[in-house]
This record gives C-alpha cells, structure tokens and sequence, in this order.
C-alpha cells in the first residue's frame, strides 16, 4: 500500500517546525515515530500535504527528573519508557504499560508523544497517563502551556491541540504506591479489546480505560478506609453504565462494559 | 529527496520520493529481496531490518526516515560459507519450513541481544511476538534464538568486545 504523494521536512528547531506547521495551512501533520501515521497513511485515511518529522529537534527523546515530577519527552520510544530507569522508579505503571505496546520492533519506533498526539481511544499508554494524572507539556509559536491529560482529548481521533502545536513532554507527579494493568485481547500483538490501568496512591485511585468510549478515559476514587472491594466496584459499575464503548468484530459494546468490570476487579486484587 | 544510508556496510545515496517506504528501497531500489513483504500492516514482522541495530518493521517506516541511518538485512549478516551465529542456530534446530518469515525471524532474533541477557524461552515468545510464522509452531524458532543469543554472547566474550546489551540505547 503506498501513501499519497506528500512533502517531506525535518526542522532541527521547534520554532522552525512551527513555521512550517503554519505555513501548511492545517494541512501539515507532526511526524514522531509514524507507528499510527503510516498506517493510516498507506490505508489513505489520512493524506497529509507536508510531514513535519520532529525527530532531529534537539530534547525530545529524554527523560528528565525534576523536584517533584519526571518528564518524558514526547519522541521518546516506547521501548525507552519501558526501560528508562526514572520511568521505571518514578511512575512503574507507564513503564509497565510501556512494555506492553505492539511488539519489540513497534516499541523501538513508536513513540509516546505519537500515541498520545493520535488520540486512539484503544491506546494503552493514554490509560496509563490518565491513572497516573499526568500533565501534557504543548509548545506552540506563542510559547509553552500545559494541560491535564483528561482535557487533551475532545473527540474521536481528535486532541486540544491547534494546527500550529506540538506536544513536546509529558510530566508525571513522582508519587509512588501500587499499580496494575489488565488488558483483553484475542492475539499478543492486538489493540486492546479492553483495559483498565490502577494506580493507587495514599488514599487515591487513578484509573484510566482504555477502548471503552470515543476517547481514552479515565477518573480517580477516593478511597475511605471502610471501603472494600465490593464498595470499589459497585462504584465503578456506576461509571461504567455512562461509558459508551464502540461495538466491533472483537465485541460488542456491551460485552466491553462487563470486561471492564471484570478487568477492574482483576486489577484490584493485581496490584502491586 | 536526497538521502545517504548505509545497507550492510555499504554507503548508498538515493533520489526518493517522501513516500516510498523502507521496504520498497531495500527491495526495489537496492535490489535484496531477502526481507519480505507480508501484511503491509506491521503485523507480520516479515520485513523486519536492523535500524541503528536494533529491529523495525521497514513496512512502517519511510525511506527518508532512515536518512543518515544504518540498515541491515537479511543478506548482510553472514554469507553460505560463514553463516550469523543465529543463522546458524536456526539451520541446526530446523527453526523454519517455507522460510518466508525467517528473514524477519532472525533479524528480529538477532535484535533480542539487545534486550534480553540469558532469556527465558517465555522471554524470547514475547520478543518474537511481532513475528509470525504459519508454518513451524514456534517451538524449533525458540529454541534457535536461543542456542543463537547465547552463540552472540560468547563469541563476543571471545573477542573481548563490550556485550550487545545495553538497554540505554534503545531508541
């Protein structure tokens, strides 16, 4: 399958790649890793006139440790999440759920930023960072802002982010507790059928979901000391009845909403 | 577009259009058919390369991406007379039986060292997970990337070169 014709360039700056972004009239697309581009390229469900590959701008494949956050740059592979010391001391559950993307050989091209910026609602790192509160850093020509990753997604395949924007971090509070991820799929390499992402910390439930609605998703628990398991899940069920999980050949929709609560209950009792 | 990248050790330039993908150029415009094209959709893994040594799906990536990059195929690992450890290995465990996934299979293989130190068969079913074979039920593949990791291992303590595994450089 080949893509339809288009322009190639690799600015070596942020500000040059914004240019050419604006320059491109909304018809320009951020290359990363191209492990979700190229697909949809070659399936020509997306056929950018100009790629913006941001791989040669300097300081977007590290991960930094601040006072109370680390941040890992947006063309940092998910290979490297997964292996990365900082990740792996600072917040385990994204380099667990790291490790768990694709194959070996998309983790080492795939990058975190890409899956991020893609917006795909079965994205298992996009779960991780919902449970874990992280905090989008995006760059654009007026400067940096930041943004929680439950505001980053408005709709199906489609982010907060304006035509001239890149997302060049994403930062991760340095709060360590216990964690687990449970995710269905019918083959080792699938998209998640279902999967749901824990993170406790203190007294706090981060989790995120993954392919149980138009965008990835999540919220957080607050967890008293009387509740128990039952408690937990009566409450998640709760949530569960507003979700609306796309329907497909691996299940329907509200097979989907029986996993997660199945998943969830797994999770619970996985947490390490 | 302009690009320069070395295939197995030789340096190359070519004219390319932004689209043409990995596998095209290796296949059409330097002629070495050894990697496959399979699904097309980075699900098989019969066109996996070495990028920078380490694996990729070279359905999944465009030419220009590998601009400035080292490729290595199939064909620029040994030769007939003196076969890659891992090809080796795959020979002596009958680790194939049409062969169409074997190049992919190797170079996936061979790509593991860089991950993985003394594997787990369980390990190496993981690493191989983006390889399919229709053929053979994985067992005997297992068992050569074993026997060629661990061949990899010592031949580098023998010639006293810094082991392959280092995770810090997967990028």
């Amino acid at each position: 399958m080949i893509p339809s014709s288009f322009d190639y360039v690799v600015p070596q700056s942020l500000q040059e790649a914004f240019s050419i972004l604006r320059e491109s009239d909304g018809e320009g697309k951020v290359l990363a890793g191209g492990h979700s581009l190229i697909p949809l390229m070659k399936l020509r469900f997306a056929r950018p006139s100009i790629l913006v590959d941001i791989s040669k701008i300097e300081g977007l494949s590290k991960v930094e440790e601040n006072d109370d956050f680390i941040e890992i740059g947006a063309m940092c592979s998910h290979a490297l999440v997964a292996y990365s010391n900082l990740v792996k001391e600072n917040s385990p559950l994204v380099a667990h759920v790291a490790a768990q993307i694709g194959d070996a050989a998309i983790r080492h091209r795939g990058t975190i930023g890409g899956s991020i910026c893609h917006g795909d609602p079965a994205s298992d790192i996009a779960g991780a960072l919902f449970a874990t509160s992280a905090v989008l850093v995006i760059a654009g020509p007026n400067g940096k802002r930041e943004m929680k990753v439950e505001d980053f997604f408005v709709g199906f395949l489609e982010t907060a982010l304006d035509p001239e924007e890149i997302l060049i971090g994403i930062k991760l509070p340095k709060k360590l507790g216990r964690y687990s991820f449970e995710k269905l799929q019918r083959r080792s390499i699938d998209w998640a059928i279902v999967a749901v992402a824990l993170n406790k910390v203190e007294d706090t439930l981060g989790v995120g979901l993954v392919n149980l609605g138009p965008t990835p998703a999540g919220f957080s628990l607050s967890l008293s000391r009387s509740e128990d398991t039952a408690a937990l899940l009566e409450k998640f069920r709760d949530i569960a009845a507003g979700l609306t999980p796309p329907s497909d050949i691996f299940g329907s929709s509200q097979y989907r909403k029986v996993m997660a609560e199945v998943l969830f209950s797994r999770a619970l009792s996985n947490l390490v | 577009m302009q690009i320069k990248l070395r295939v197995n050790g030789k340096s190359l330039d070519f004219d390319v259009e932004p689209r043409l993908l990995l596998v095209e150029l290796i296949r059409d415009h330097v002629k070495l058919k050894g990697t496959n094209i399979g699904c097309d959709t980075t699900s098989c893994g019969a066109c996996t390369v070495l990028i920078n040594g380490i694996s990729a799906k070279s359905c999944t990536v465009l030419a220009v991406q590998a601009d400035g990059c080292e490729i290595t195929t199939i064909e620029g690992i040994g030769t007939v007379e003196k076969l890659h450890p891992m090809q080796e290995a795959f020979y002596k465990h009958h680790g194939l039986q049409c062969g169409f996934c074997t190049p992919g299979m190797i170079m996936a293989g061979i790509s593991l060292a860089t991950e993985l130190e003394n594997p787990e068969s369980d390990e190496i079913r993981l690493g191989i997970e983006g390889n399919l074979c229709r053929c053979t039920g994985y067992n005997n593949i297992v068992e050569a990337i074993k026997t060629g990791l661990a061949e990899m291992k010592q031949l580098a303590k023998n010639a006293n070169i810094e082991s392959h595994f280092d995770r810090k450089e997967i990028h």
